[in-house]
């Protein structure tokens, strides 16, 4: 892709984002797409967070998608693994007006950072499900979510001023 | 060996309890050694003051289908149920007053055609009189029961045993559905009037307790269990007084049986002629399913025998966690996430079984104690918001640069 100059800049960047948040959602919710790619994914990331879990001693069982503990289990589901956020994340770097290698770069260093971000996250959450239930859906709902929110944006942030930068001021 | 040297010596009683004594020697060999034997020897002394041998019931054969066999005569000066079991008298011939009986169950004398049966009965009463004495003398006890516990075991009394009007004696089975209890008379017994016999927790069964009485048997008192064979060394007869309960049998091997005043039930502990069981079942169809870490509770029960029944998992394994109490409950706090198959045998008061087939399945804890939890990287919420701050940073950035 190369360096755009719109005349309405931020309008075209949140058409383009919205459109790009559609084709990821539509074509992540196809069955293909679901069955071969997300869902061993999934469990791609069910299986590190066990080796997570496994290397600070935590006795841990894994069937299918859920993460057992000798007590409390969790279920990482399609929307636990991460996906969603990357997608988001993805789209935004997409609908931004930079250079082809800025936003490869992005997206990789991006997805990697959410998904390091999500296996630290589940494998907290069965550990806390385990040790200390009471404080699980207050670290699941309000620190977690806060916690990875302020992670994308923070690196959308830090990507869209130090990397997309110096080609849009190159060229205006 | 300048330094105190803890000897640990522990040895196992007979009745299957430990027995530690631990003493603290001086700095020589020889002194070791002595408090060695000496810890031994207090060891040996304490199992064998230890208040239980290990007691077998005897075979009864064909004195089983009786609730009260009589060698002269039986009288009931009333009414008298018997729940389950005939009512028999040889070499007698008399059996005189009224007995409601069970269904299947009928008084037999020498002149009902059961001579061959009765005298087979007695031999059986007779060889089971000999069978306990053989398993004394156990632990001598003192007379008054009233108001004491006893653990299984084969208890002896030099003379006389009592239980005082309104006193209760406990036998205490430690959760040994099975236990036996055996108890040598060496005279004559009497249960007096409202004395109680009861088993610790109702953990017991009536037809495992054996009462080998010298002489006679006069049960008063409200609840008695046990099978009691009077005349054991001479002339010996059993009385049951006005409404007593004597859950298990009368026998004499020498005597009467009477029963006096009205109201009273003897039996419970008699197999059907012929020694078939009832259809016992056991209910619920199916056990709900668990969760690992919350409570669980269910109870079990039977019919269709002879209450009360002692319930117990015959096969397979129950959810760790969860245990079954002889009573039937089914309780405790899974462990471990499963499914978990096993068999429940409920056996009744004459040991005849019933069971049914259980799968319990356990599931993991959610936070809120239901299925497993699942954890959304973002929620609904969580991920608008991310669509919006990366959506304003978005515009913002451009228009900066654009700008």
């Amino acid at each position: 892709m190369g360096i755009e100059t719109p005349r309405k800049p931020g309008l075209l960047f949140v058409a383009r984002f919205l459109a790009a948040l559609i084709v990821f959602y539509v074509v992540s919710a196809l069955g293909p797409v679901n069955d071969h790619v997300v869902v061993p994914f999934t469990e791609l990331v069910v299986s590190a967070s066990a080796f997570l879990l496994r290397s600070v001693h935590q006795p841990i069982d894994v069937v299918g998608t859920v993460i057992r503990s000798p007590h409390f289990a969790l279920d990482v589901r399609n929307g636990c693994n991460g996906v969603e956020a990357m997608m988001v994340l993805a789209a935004a770097m997409l609908a931004f007006p930079a250079t082809l290698r800025s936003r490869l770069a992005g997206l990789l260093a991006g997805s990697a950072a959410i998904q390091i971000l999500n296996l630290v996250r589940v494998g907290s959450l069965v550990w806390l499900g385990e040790h200390h239930r009471e404080f699980f859906d207050f670290v699941h709902v309000g620190v977690w979510q806060s916690i990875v929110i302020l992670a994308a944006v923070s690196m959308f942030v830090f990507w869209s001023w130090k990397f997309a930068e110096k080609p849009l001021a190159a060229r205006s | 060996m300048r330094s105190s040297v803890a000897s640990l010596v522990v040895v196992t009683c007979c009745t299957g309890t430990s027995f530690a004594a631990v003493t603290i020697a001086g700095r020589f060999r020889m002194q070791r050694m002595q408090s060695f034997l000496v810890a031994a020897g207090l060891a040996a002394f304490l199992c064998g003051a230890s208040p239980a041998l290990g007691a077998t019931a005897p075979t009864l054969v064909e004195l089983k289908q009786f609730a009260i066999l009589g060698s002269s005569t039986v009288t009931s000066a009333g009414i008298a149920t018997i729940p389950n079991g005939d009512v028999g008298v040889s070499p007698g011939t008399s059996i005189t007053g009224s007995f409601v009986l069970s269904p299947g169950f009928a008084q037999r004398t020498p002149l009902t055609g059961d001579a061959a049966l009765l005298i087979s009965a007695q031999n059986d009463a007779s060889n089971a009189s000999t069978n306990l004495l053989a398993q004394g003398p156990g632990t001598t006890i003192l007379a008054q029961l009233g108001g004491t516990t006893r653990t299984p075991g084969v208890y002896s009394f030099t003379s006389t045993a009592d239980i005082a009007n309104n006193n209760t004696f406990t036998l205490d089975a430690g959760g040994d559905p099975n236990a036996v209890w055996i108890f040598l008379v060496g005279s004559a017994i009497t249960a007096n009037t409202g004395s109680n016999v009861v088993f610790l927790n109702g953990v017991g069964n009536p037809c495992n307790v054996f009462w080998r009485v010298v002489s006679d048997a006069t049960l008063l008192g409200l609840n008695f269990p046990g099978t009691v064979i009077a005349g054991a060394g001479g002339a010996g007869s059993v009385t049951v007084g006005n409404g007593a309960n004597l859950s298990g049998r009368a026998v004499s091997l020498t005597a009467a049986v009477t029963t006096s005043g009205t109201g009273q039930t003897i039996g419970g502990c008699s197999a059907a002629p012929g020694g078939g069981c009832p259809l016992i079942t056991v209910n619920p169809a199916t056990l709900p399913n668990g969760t690992i870490g919350t409570a669980y509770s269910q109870t079990i029960t039977a019919s269709g025998g002879a209450a009360p029944y002692t319930f117990a998992v015959s096969s397979g394994t129950l959810p760790p966690g969860l245990t079954l109490s002889a009573g039937g409950l089914l309780s405790g706090t899974p462990t471990t996430i499963g499914t978990f198959s096993f068999t429940i045998t409920a056996t009744d008061l004459i040991d005849c079984p019933g069971s049914r087939d259980y799968t319990i399945v356990i599931a993991a804890a959610g936070p809120a104690g239901g299925g497993p939890a699942g954890g959304p990287t973002l929620d609904s919420f969580g991920l608008a918001i991310l669509l919006v701050l990366l959506a304003v940073a978005g515009v913002f950035a451009v228009n900066r640069f654009t700008s």
